[in-house]
């Protein structure tokens, strides 16, 4: 990384004394450099901005704009601001030298100048100047990735919403929120009537984030579009244990999903879930003793263990309840700042009224949430579901 | 190159053999075209100097004294005119001082001018040396 490797790195000396400047000029011409020659500060900073050097060498006391004017103006300027400044002086004073390195010079050359030194600090200028360089498009090209990459996962935030599925309305009604995290978490629900007496709804959470989160996720999604009315939908862990035999965690890049899924009988009011490593659904009765039922089935997080076992659980669902599920990005915080709630404190901040009641209700747990955790920005995704069970 | 050193010099004392073998030294290849020209230049900068000295001196201009002389010195320890240079600071030192006007002309002031005159002759003589008629 020889400076002068460079066929003709340029210095811009700017001199009002041209016996001085002319002088210099040859002793740089000498040591393979292209220097242009402004005789004054004015002149300097045109040429400077017409053409800007790797570095500029220039008379600390001239006429009009002197050399701390000029150092000033030139880092001041942005395409200016990497330029190596070294100001020519004869004044060695401590103050003086400190004035300079305050108006940004980057080095001193004391009058009268040794050929040796001049050359050498020219070297060390443009060594400078082009590891400067080299951070600042580092920067750009850092920058642009992590545009290009916001937008990808943008770009994939609104793939996944656009295929979450419509309220349903009727005396069983669902609606759902996905509220994509900063880098995408790999949440995904759905929930369809698979005949016309069973409803199907499932929250999942893949783990890690971003993209490569996200696309086992839409696997899922498709996956458990694709079921149609059989055995599986009185035996839910039937379902999660084929899903345990058919993504195993070593064939998805280490990545293992938690899920709740429930199907609800219509005829029979009987509601059945299993869960893997899921938070509980919340079951919200009107005349209950108990308001917030935990409803969760043992299972580990489909995956991880080949021989995994899940179980299912059953209830019977009073008219006027209401379920919601939910992923742990409601309300656990993964970056620092902000506190994360534990679930019991998350459910019993919880609005149940609003969840039960309200058209808006799954805002509401959001607001509630967010204003729990005192922060305006969820790092995780965060997906609600909720079944409001009228007949 | 080395011709130079060897030639008669009429002024011997006035452009200090260092600096000028340095300069020589460090202009390379080039030297004699770039000594022409620094040659040229002093002389055309020095005579425009010494007309602003005489005229500052005849105004009584203290202000206008010390700025030519400042000019003028730093080129001519360029050169080697170091004894020019030195005689330069000395005087302008006095006018930077209390009443500059109190001793005037300052002094000194016209052996300035005369070694002024003495370093352009040598210069002049030099510069014949290297090639081009200044």
């Amino acid at each position: 990384m020889d400076a002068r490797a460079d066929p003709q790195p340029s210095i811009l000396l700017i001199d009002d004394d041209r016996i001085h400047a002319r002088i210099l000029r040859a002793q740089l011409e000498r040591g393979g450099f292209h220097v242009e020659v402004a005789a004054s500060g004015g002149e300097g900073l045109a040429l400077a901005r017409r053409r800007p050097p790797e570095v500029i060498l220039c008379d600390w006391i001239m006429e009009g704009i002197d050399g701390i004017e000029l150092c000033h103006s030139v880092k001041q300027d942005e395409r200016l601001a990497n330029v190596y400044f070294i100001l020519l002086t004869s004044l060695s004073e401590v103050h003086d030298r400190v004035v300079g390195l305050d108006s940004g010079a980057d080095d001193f050359l004391t009058k009268p100048v040794v050929a040796e030194e001049l050359l050498a600090r020219v070297r060390a200028g443009l060594r400078m100047h082009e590891m400067n360089e080299r951070m600042v498009r580092l920067a750009k090209e850092l920058q642009r990735k992590q545009d290009d990459l916001e937008r990808e996962l943008n770009e994939a935030a609104a793939y996944v919403r656009g295929l979450l599925p419509r309220p349903l309305k009727g005396n069983v009604q669902v609606d759902s929120l996905f509220l994509p995290g900063q880098q995408l978490g790999g949440d995904c629900l759905d929930y369809r009537w698979i005949d016309a007496d069973h409803l199907m709804f499932y929250v999942l959470d893949v783990s890690g984030h971003g993209i490569a989160a996200t696309l086992p996720s839409l696997s899922l999604l498709h996956r458990l579009r694709s079921i149609t009315p059989g055995d599986q939908l009185v035996h839910p862990e039937q379902l999660l244990a084929e899903l345990n035999h058919d993504y195993p965690m070593a064939e998805q890049g280490g990545r293992y999903f938690t899920l709740w899924l429930g199907i609800y009988q219509r005829s029979s009011r009987q509601l059945r879930y299993a869960t893997a490593g899921h938070p509980p659904g919340l079951l919200i009765s009107v005349n209950g003793q108990q308001p917030i039922r935990r409803l969760s089935s043992q299972g580990m997080a489909i995956g991880l263990f080949e021989d995994a076992v899940f179980h299912s659980c059953s209830c019977r669902v009073d008219p006027g309840s209401s379920l919601l599920l939910f992923t742990d990005g409601i309300y656990e915080n993964p970056h620092e700042r902000g506190g994360s709630l534990s679930l019991d404190t998350f459910i019993e901040s919880l609005p149940w009224r609003e969840v039960q009641f309200s058209e808006h209700g799954l805002e509401k747990v959001l607001s509630t949430a967010r204003k729990s955790m005192g922060m305006q920005l969820f790092g995780d995704d965060v997906s609600l579901l909720r079944v409001r069970f009228m007949e | 190159m080395n011709d130079t050193k060897q030639a008669p010099d009429p002024c011997d004392g006035t452009i200090d053999p260092t600096v000028w073998a340095e300069l020589q030294e460090l202009m390379g290849p080039e030297t004699d075209d770039v000594l022409a020209e620094l040659i040229d230049s002093y002389l055309e900068d020095t005579t425009r100097q010494l007309t602003l000295i005489q005229e500052a001196s005849r105004n009584r201009n203290p202000v206008g004294l010390a700025r030519a002389i400042h000019t003028l010195r730093s080129p001519s320890a360029s050169l080697g005119a170091l004894k020019l240079a030195d005689l330069c600071s000395d005087v302008e030192g006095r006018l930077r001082g209390d009443d500059p006007l109190g001793h005037w002309p300052p002094e000194h002031l016209d052996t300035l001018m005369a070694e002024a005159e003495r370093a352009m002759a040598a210069l002049k003589a030099r510069g014949s040396h290297h090639g081009r008629q200044s």
